[in-house]
């Protein structure tokens, strides 16, 4: 392999890495620091890409107005729902996540209602940059750069300030915190509705590059709920680490292809074969069957694997 | 000599930094076994361990001369021992026979375990209460459908945590008569508060104190016993030794 | 105990006299559409064993579904125009079904991860096999003659590749030794014989699940569900009872979905989307989780609501006059029809969770219980009478209304 071709892999790597993180973040807060499994994540990823569609293509706003629009609008809609539907179920894990199923079923309808069944592009302006002979588009490093930022904001958040001392309080035991006097419903909204103000931000930080539909949070789901479930219960160690090796596995198979599969079929030009590997497609099934074989080996997680060790 | 049931090397829990617990103990055949001590001394988290619910950090249980440390719950109740758990765990929403047939199914098949459900039902006396669906018992009927459980199966060893406890004095009776019933198959290892129920089981009892053996002995040595008084009075820092 | 058999024989005969009757007594319309309902009702059956009973809740049996309506397909396309029959084709799909779900199963409960963790995996895997299904639109995907067909779904394609002439999955056909010919289980004027198939595995599977239940296995699920650690210091290996429900339960939805596959002669991806994996649990939500019949009843109202929906259109044509804001609000009022089932499914989940936890059967039944008397002798009559009048009416022509 030449060292271009390396460099280029190792772009795509840590864009799959990327990827994976702007869709777990806010799912791993909420399950970690909840013990709630939020079904509707994927349509707040929806609603903050929506956000950013309705300000630059209605309001005319600059797009970066949007994508600071975006988490706010989303964290709001969370928060919602955290208050009329979510408040009155804890304790009941699976009813929550039948619920919260519910108003995934609910957002898709409502986003179809407003926006129609059809996918929409936002246009932006960044351009690609040479590695050998590859080029590589920029925004993907913007992403990257994000990604990045996002996770040293919850790190801060919940290392340096009251909020933080108080959420984790909540999280460790929430008699003890709330006879300590820490408002602990409040809490879980707040918590609730920053992680979904997290899936908005990576909804608009995505949109540019996928198509915006209302279903869209449905292709992203899966992979986020794989990703939260191999880090385990420590939110940030467990994202970032689940994301670097479903990340990494993803970005492999979908560049190689592994072997060729010869078929019957009438194709133009002959022969047939299905290629092994070498699309995204393959990448995402690999992701599964290495999150299903590692999740036999550490049923808690990564994270959980590392806690117990210790 | 007695043959010896159990013995229970160094075994340990850690909780992070913490050690919960931290004992050596052996237990005759047919023995009855008192375990007592204050609050957070380890004794449910003995047990746990015991049963295959936990596992220990370190050490070794050895059951009927079998290595048994770290096994699954299942296998170890397979080997013949079954526990009845602190807080009562009945199955609520199965009917109390059902519960004694569960229990019994798994050693006896379908049809024997059936009628050895049907005994033990008259044994701690809720025959008249079969067909109810258990979350309809009471809590001291709750306390014998779980003790009916963790002996119908004919087991070797008995763990009773907390069997009396929100027990009125005349149910308290009662549960003493059930349980010497059952010592006179098995040996039972019982987990108590209550000083009057333990003074009328009149068995061996070993103190427990932050997670480890703090005395053994009668009931009338343990309650000479300066330390131990001590420690239920909540002075017992003195009296332990630090390692 | 004796009242409640003779409910449930009641139940029984309330139901199977008319879903008997139906082929003669209504157009093949209507039996066809029944026979979806079933269909999908023994889908829901197989989620409320696992769900209902041992508690754990599989957002993917439509994996299993869908898997077993692709290799029936695959299997039956290409037998089909040799042996005449699909007795392998529906063997195989069984055992398609069974096998990913015992794969999988095995994995999750022998790893003993949580049940929410499964319950992620199992929605992971359905949609994972939807985003495959989708991308099997190109020629080198067949097995045989069998095309995948990517997002229109599999079809059969002729032998040479100069006359391609694309055909159908076949209905379940059965050739046994002794017969003239073969016996194709089709629902149309002619013969209800596919129906009555629909209709037979529907009680085979209920009874199949009722004894089930009432064996040890029933049991301890109940158990597990309750109190996992509880039942394993009974001496139970609690993860084997969950791999071997989850894998019988894989079967069934994998059996629903070779009737499917059969039914319509199609299959498409859709079978593994999210849309159909939600409308499983809805069925079994409101139909009520801890009972074997509740995923029919769920079916059957969903399925008919949803029909129903789809048929109202309204505003056809906004009429050129309208001013802005009716026209505004015509136009919302038709995407909301046309959006409707997924928004009937969105507020029947939250809905139920919120406010009737234990869905419709159970107060059914439990009205049945108390009005018993009447039932049978006014209801079960009055049931009787009528089916009787409309087969009657459609096969004789002796109409009273």
């Amino acid at each position: 392999m030449s060292l271009d071709t390396a460099a280029i892999v190792v772009l795509e790597i840590l864009n799959s890495i990327t990827i994976l993180v702007l869709l777990a973040l806010g799912l791993a807060l909420i399950f970690g620091m909840m013990r709630i499994v939020n079904l509707a994540q994927g349509e707040f990823f929806t609603a903050g890409a929506f956000t950013v569609l309705t300000a630059v293509r209605f309001a005319h706003l600059p797009l970066w107005v949007g994508m600071l629009l975006a988490p706010l609008v989303v964290a709001g809609i969370g928060i919602a729902i955290e208050r009329l539907i979510i408040r009155r179920l804890y304790g009941r894990p699976l009813d929550v996540m039948l619920a919260t199923w519910g108003v995934s079923l609910l957002l898709i309808g409502l986003i179809t209602v407003i926006f129609g069944a059809v996918t929409q592009g936002i246009p932006f302006a960044l351009g690609n940059f040479q590695v050998g002979r590859y080029s590589y588009p920029e925004y993907r490093i913007v992403m990257t750069t994000v990604a990045a930022g996002l996770m040293l904001g919850v790190y801060v958040l919940f290392r340096y300030t009251a909020f933080g001392r108080r959420a984790r309080a909540t999280i460790a035991n929430p008699e003890m915190a709330s006879a300590a006097g820490i408002n602990t419903p409040r809490m879980f909204m707040l918590t609730f509705g920053l992680g979904a103000g997290l899936a908005g931000a990576a909804g608009a930080i995505m949109a540019p590059i996928v198509g915006v539909v209302p279903t869209m949070g449905v292709l992203y789901i899966a992979r986020a709920f794989i990703t939260v479930v191999v880090g385990g219960p420590v939110v940030l160690v467990g994202t970032l680490s689940s994301a670097s090796a479903l990340g990494f596995i993803e970005a492999l198979i979908s560049r190689f292809s592994l072997f060729q599969i010869e078929t019957a079929g009438h194709c133009a030009p002959p022969p047939c074969a299905i290629n092994i590997g070498g699309s995204a497609f393959f990448g995402q099934i690999a992701l599964l069957i290495f999150a299903i074989l590692l999740l036999r080996l550490l049923p808690q997680g990564i994270s959980g694997f590392w806690r117990q060790r210790r | 000599m007695p043959e010896r049931i159990l013995e229970v090397a160094s075994l340990t829990k850690h909780f992070g930094g913490l050690r919960a617990v931290h004992l050596d103990l052996t237990v005759d055949a047919r023995e009855l076994r008192c375990l007592i001590g204050p609050n957070g001394a380890g004794k449910s988290t003995f047990f746990r361990m015991l049963s295959g619910a936990m596992r220990p950090s370190s050490g070794t249980v050895r059951f009927q001369g079998r290595d048994i440390t770290g096994w699954d719950a299942f296998r170890i109740a397979r080997l013949g021992m079954s526990i009845k758990f602190q807080v009562a765990s009945v199955l609520e929403e199965l009917s109390v026979r059902d519960n004694l047939h569960l229990a019994a199914e798994f050693r006896f098949g379908n049809r024997e375990g059936r009628r050895r459900a049907a005994e033990m039902l008259e044994v701690v006396g809720l025959a008249e209460r079969a067909e109810h669906p258990a979350t309809w018992l009471s809590h001291g009927e709750k306390q014998w459908l779980e003790i009916g459980m963790a002996s119908v199966g004919e087991p070797a060893l008995i763990l009773l945590d907390e069997p009396t406890a929100g027990m009125t004095a005349e149910e308290m009776k009662k549960t003493v008569r059930l349980l010497k019933r059952l010592n006179e198959v098995a040996t039972v290892i019982v987990v108590e508060h209550d000083m009057n129920f333990i003074r009328m089981i009149a068995g061996r009892v070993t103190v427990m104190h932050q997670g480890e053996v703090f005395a053994e002995g009668s009931m009338e040595d343990i309650e000479r016993n300066e330390g131990v008084r001590a420690i239920y009075l909540g002075k017992g820092s003195q009296y332990v030794v630090r390692r | 105990m004796k009242r409640i058999a003779s409910t449930e024989t009641l139940a029984a005969l309330l139901l199977l006299v008319p879903l008997l009757a139906v082929p003669w007594a209504f157009k093949p319309y209507t039996a066809n559409v029944l026979a979806v309902y079933m269909i999908y009702g023994i889908l829901a059956l197989s989620l409320t064993l696992i769900w209902g009973y041992a508690g754990i809740m599989s957002f993917g049996q439509t994996a299993f579904f869908g898997i077993g309506a692709y290799a029936y397909g695959a299997i039956g396309l290409n037998l089909i125009n040799r042996t005449q029959q699909t007795h392998a084709a529906v063997l195989g799909g069984l055992v398609v079904a069974a096998f990913l779900a015992a794969v999988v199963g095995y994995f999750m409960f022998y790893g003993r991860i949580s049940d929410v963790y499964a319950s992620i995996i199992t929605l992971a895997l359905t949609l994972v096999l939807f985003a495959f299904a989708v991308s099997t639109g190109g020629d080198e995907w067949v097995i045989g003659v069998a095309r995948f067909g990517g997002f229109n779904g599999m079809f059969g394609q002729g032998e040479s590749s100069q006359n391609i002439a694309n055909f159908q999955i076949p209905p379940v056909t059965v050739w046994l030794p002794g017969m003239a010919q073969p016996f194709e289980f089709k629902i149309n004027r002619e013969s209800a014989a596919g129906y009555f198939l629909v209709l037979g595995m529907s009680v085979v599977m209920y009874l199949t699940a009722r004894w089930l239940l009432r064996a040890r296995l029933g049991r301890v699920a109940v158990g597990i569900r309750e109190n996992e650690a509880r039942v394993a210091s009974l001496g139970y290996d609690t993860r084997f009872y969950k791999f071997a429900l989850f894998t019988i339960a894989g079967a069934i939805a994998g059996l629903a979905g070779i009737l499917f596959a059969a039914w319509g002669r199609f299959v498409n991806p859709d079978r593994f989307g999210l849309g159909f994996a939600s409308s499983t649990v809805v069925y079994v939500l409101l139909g009520g989780r801890t009972s074997l019949l509740g995923g029919f009843v769920g079916a059957a109202i969903v399925g008919y609501l949803t029909s129903y929906l789809a048929e109202i259109a309204p505003f056809g044509t906004i009429p050129g006059d309208a001013t802005p804001w009716a026209r505004f609000l015509m136009e919302a009022g038709r995407r909301i029809v046309r959006e409707a089932p997924l928004l009937v499914q969105g507020a029947v989940l939250v809905g139920i969770v919120l406010a009737l936890e234990d869905g419709v059967t159970p107060p059914l039944s439990r009205l049945l219980t108390r009005y018993r008397r009447w039932a049978w002798w006014l209801l079960l009559p009055a049931v009787v009478f009528y089916f009787g009048q409309r087969v009657a009416c459609l096969q004789a022509d002796v109409c009273l209304f």
